[in-house]
């Protein structure tokens, strides 16, 4: 089918010509194609689908419809029975979430146990200090609020170094270090 | 749905059925073509935007005849056997219509027929949709995917072959 620009042209030029006129072309060759796509057409079928294939169809078609009712069918179903499940699910509650009883259970406990336990807890409090999510922990509230803002409240460093220029921890006794 | 599908079954059916069994010489295969089209129509109904359905038909159709001849022609020497079978078989059908003109319609449609089966892609195909079942440019352009100007011309080519082909035969039975 490829072939030169100028046979592309000629040929469509002759199957204008072919096309639009209802007599043979003077051109032989042209009037033998112009013979042959006659009796092409004479070669086309009105008849339509055969009875029994069309009964085939049909029938294949209507066998596809259960299997589509059927999806409907289970699709209803899952949203009727799984939905109410999970809308009476129990919300998940975050796990650093800490409540205000917890809380005074803890300020109690830190005022009753003695100075090495507060040491301990102290060192403690700065070890877990960077994990805990402090402003969830609604310290303002509860009493001894200052002594376990300073317990677990994360100190940046190069603030603490540069506000009292040796200590990195402003509640921490340079003594209390020492071994 | 239903009866869109039903309507577009009678309007297209017959048209799909004629070429299939021109590409495919064979009945049968063409009728589980055609079925196979028309259910994949009934799957794609909702999607298909009306007026399109045509073009996806065709396309369709003459995709899954193409795909049929390639895995026969790994069976070389079937195609003559099955071409000839339908012969005998349009033979039978035309004598229905009458004895006086069946033998002669039939001999010359019968060389037509098996002409055009041979003849390559896509100038079988546009033959078939232009030439017999007269497919407007615009819709034999967009089903295979090809410009106007080229489904003209290449019909116009395809045509001229198939006469070629013809004479060819005819100068052989001469000789």
């Amino acid at each position: 089918m490829n072939k030169s620009p100028d046979s592309f042209e000629l040929d469509l030029e002759r199957e204008h010509l072919l096309q639009s006129g209802s007599h043979p072309p003077q051109d032989r060759a042209l009037a033998a194609d112009w013979h042959l796509r006659n009796q092409l057409r004479e070669l086309r079928d009105e008849a339509g689908l055969p009875p029994r294939l069309r009964r085939r169809v049909l029938n294949a078609r209507s066998r596809r419809v259960p299997a589509a009712w059927l999806s409907a069918v289970a699709a209803a179903l899952l949203v009727a029975v799984a939905l109410p499940v999970l809308r009476n699910a129990p919300e998940p509650t975050p796990a650093d979430a800490i409540g205000a009883a917890e809380m005074a259970e803890l300020g109690l406990a830190l005022s009753t146990i003695h100075d090495a336990g507060r040491r301990a807890a102290h060192l403690t409090g700065r070890g877990v200090s960077r994990g805990l999510v402090v402003p969830r922990l609604g310290l303002a509230e509860l009493p001894y609020a200052d002594w376990l803002q300073r317990t677990f409240q994360p100190v940046p460093r190069t603030s603490v170094l540069r506000a009292s220029g040796t200590h990195p921890d402003p509640d921490s006794n340079p003594q209390e270090k020492q071994p | 749905m239903t009866r869109r599908f039903k309507q577009l079954v009678d309007a297209h059916g017959g048209r799909l059925h004629q070429l299939a069994s021109l590409m495919l010489s064979s009945r049968d295969e063409a009728e589980d073509v055609v079925q196979d089209a028309l259910v994949k129509l009934w799957d794609r109904l909702a999607t298909l935007e009306p007026g399109r359905e045509l073009p996806w038909l065709v396309t369709c159709t003459r995709n899954a005849c193409l795909d049929r001849l390639r895995s026969r022609s790994r069976h070389r020497g079937l195609l003559q056997v099955v071409a000839g079978r339908d012969r005998i078989a349009a033979t039978q059908r035309d004598a229905e219509h009458g004895p006086a003109r069946s033998h002669e319609r039939s001999e010359a449609s019968g060389r037509l027929r098996t002409a055009l089966a041979k003849l390559p892609e896509p100038g079988r195909s546009l033959l078939i949709l232009r030439d017999i079942q007269e497919l407007d440019v615009a819709t034999v352009a967009r089903t295979l995917e090809l410009s106007e100007n080229q489904v003209k011309v290449y019909t116009f080519r395809a045509r001229r072959k198939l006469r070629e082909a013809l004479e060819e035969e005819l100068h052989e039975q001469v000789a």
